[in-house]
């Protein structure tokens, strides 16, 4: 369970990127966090995965306080997660296959088990035939599925994906946003920062709204629904 | 180094053999030779040919019998000798001593001339050589900043992120110091070629020895530390993990 008490967040006096924001995010559960740009969606993001820290607030992760864990300890919290930029964030001199075998090589796995792992996952986003091309060869939702799978190769509890369709045309970002819901179906927790109303309307299950960086309101649809 | 002993030719075998047994028990002789009267006269008959007339008007041979020994060559500070020799003059049957004095006092203070600009060069290149891997580090280090950013992401230890540039830090430490090496050897293998000849009396002097392989290791080893300390140092300052 993700839990946010009071989290503030200030980049510059006298703005405010955040403002008392406080939520709960049960495990299993499929929500996006919307808003428009400069709402905020980004850097709650951001903290929740501990890149930044809040100006003031908890983040509790399954009981543990995430402010709490020491710097040099933090990758044990990121081992547990997944995330995903709209931006996908490849490396492009690398291929698809090296590119979703990071995440497992700083695991230490045997090479035998990486590529077990990473054909598993490519296959999962239907990107395994082309586990030898390069980034730069393949169409931009085929990057973000390369992005997907490296998120997803070492099977965390928490994937979180900021703006993952901004780049894409609307029949890729449904195709993206199933590809998560699929992942969650297999038991992870899934928080997607969108401002996508459509994908919000058709996939939604628990939506959170920012503004200016205050959360404004919160809507639960039954997952049945779906 | 070589010291030249003239004895008493009236010196008898047991008194020359005592005196030379006592020589040879000192740690600076590394070798000690007999040179007798007639092996002096023809020594000198040798080098000057044209006197032979003269030694034969004499009658007698005027040459005195010596002991021509040779110093080791780490015992050859001034002092060490100083002291040997003046023990030495007060044996009994010892008439003179030959020994440059001065020669040794000025090679000896170019040598710690050499010494200390060698350390203040050797210094400057340990200074230079760990400025250039730091920056080096760094440039790699700015080069591989999106690599760094999604290692970071995926929960990759600062170890982890850190390795392979204090590897590529040491790599290119041992690199530096097998080139030097390699450079070194090809020096003291030319030297010799190119400017023995003409060094002629200094020959001896500026003779180049090759390193050890003890020497070798130690640059080796060396190497690598600084490769160590550069990157890290750079590591630290450039990477914020």
């Amino acid at each position: 369970m993700i839990e946010l008490y009071h989290i503030w967040k200030q980049y510059q006096k006298p703005d405010w990127a955040l403002a008392d924001i406080s939520l709960t995010i049960r495990n299993g559960e499929f929500c996006f966090i919307t808003g428009p740009s400069g709402s905020g969606k980004t850097t709650l993001l951001k903290i929740i995965f501990r890149e930044i820290l809040p100006t003031e607030g908890q983040i509790i992760i399954d009981g543990l306080n995430v402010l709490k864990i020491p710097d040099h300890l933090i990758y044990r919290l990121r081992r547990q997660m997944g995330i995903v930029f709209q931006d996908f964030r490849l490396l492009y001199e690398r291929r698809v296959f090296d590119n979703v075998a990071i995440s497992l090589r700083v695991l230490g796995l045997s090479t035998k088990e990486i590529r077990r792992r990473v054909f598993n996952a490519l296959r999962q986003v239907n990107l395994h035939q082309k586990m030898w091309d390069y980034p730069y060869q393949l169409s931009y939702g085929e990057q973000q599925r390369v992005a997907i799978a490296r998120a997803i190769v070492n099977e965390p509890r928490i994937i979180l994906a900021d703006e993952p369709t901004g780049n894409l045309d609307p029949d890729l970002a449904f195709e993206i946003i199933s590809l998560f819901k699929e992942i969650n179906k297999r038991g992870a927790t899934v928080i997607i920062c969108t401002h996508d109303r459509e994908i919000i309307r058709h996939f939604g299950e628990k939506v959170f709204f920012l503004h200016k960086g205050k959360l404004i309101g919160k809507e639960v649809f039954p997952s049945s629904k779906k | 180094m070589a010291v030249i002993v003239f004895l008493d030719k009236n010196l008898t075998p047991q008194e020359k053999g005592a005196l030379e047994e006592k020589i040879k028990q000192s740690p600076l002789v590394a070798r000690i030779d007999y040179v007798t009267q007639e092996q002096a006269m023809t020594r000198f008959i040798q080098k000057f040919p044209d006197l032979q007339p003269l030694l034969q008007d004499l009658g007698t041979n005027p040459f005195p019998p010596s002991l021509e020994i040779t110093i080791q060559p780490r015992y050859s500070r001034s002092h060490l000798v100083t002291s040997f020799l003046d023990s030495l003059k007060r044996e009994k049957g010892v008439q003179d001593i030959q020994f440059n004095l001065d020669w040794v006092e000025r090679i000896e203070s170019f040598d710690r001339l050499v010494r200390a600009i060698g350390l203040f060069l050797g210094s400057l290149l340990l200074l230079a050589s760990l400025f250039i891997i730091s920056n080096v580090i760094r440039l790699s280090v700015v080069n591989r900043q999106e690599e760094i950013s999604i290692l970071r992401l995926v929960g990759a230890t600062n170890n982890f992120i850190r390795l392979p540039f204090v590897l590529e830090g040491i790599i290119l430490g041992i690199l530096g110091s097998l080139i030097a090496i390699g450079f070194l050897w090809l020096i003291i293998s030319l030297f010799p070629l190119y400017v023995g000849h003409s060094l002629g009396a200094f020959k001896e002097i500026f003779q180049l020895r090759s390193l050890t392989s003890s020497q070798v290791i130690i640059l080796i080893f060396s190497g690598g530390i600084i490769g160590f300390v550069g990157s890290f140092s750079s590591l630290a300052r450039f990477l914020k993990i």
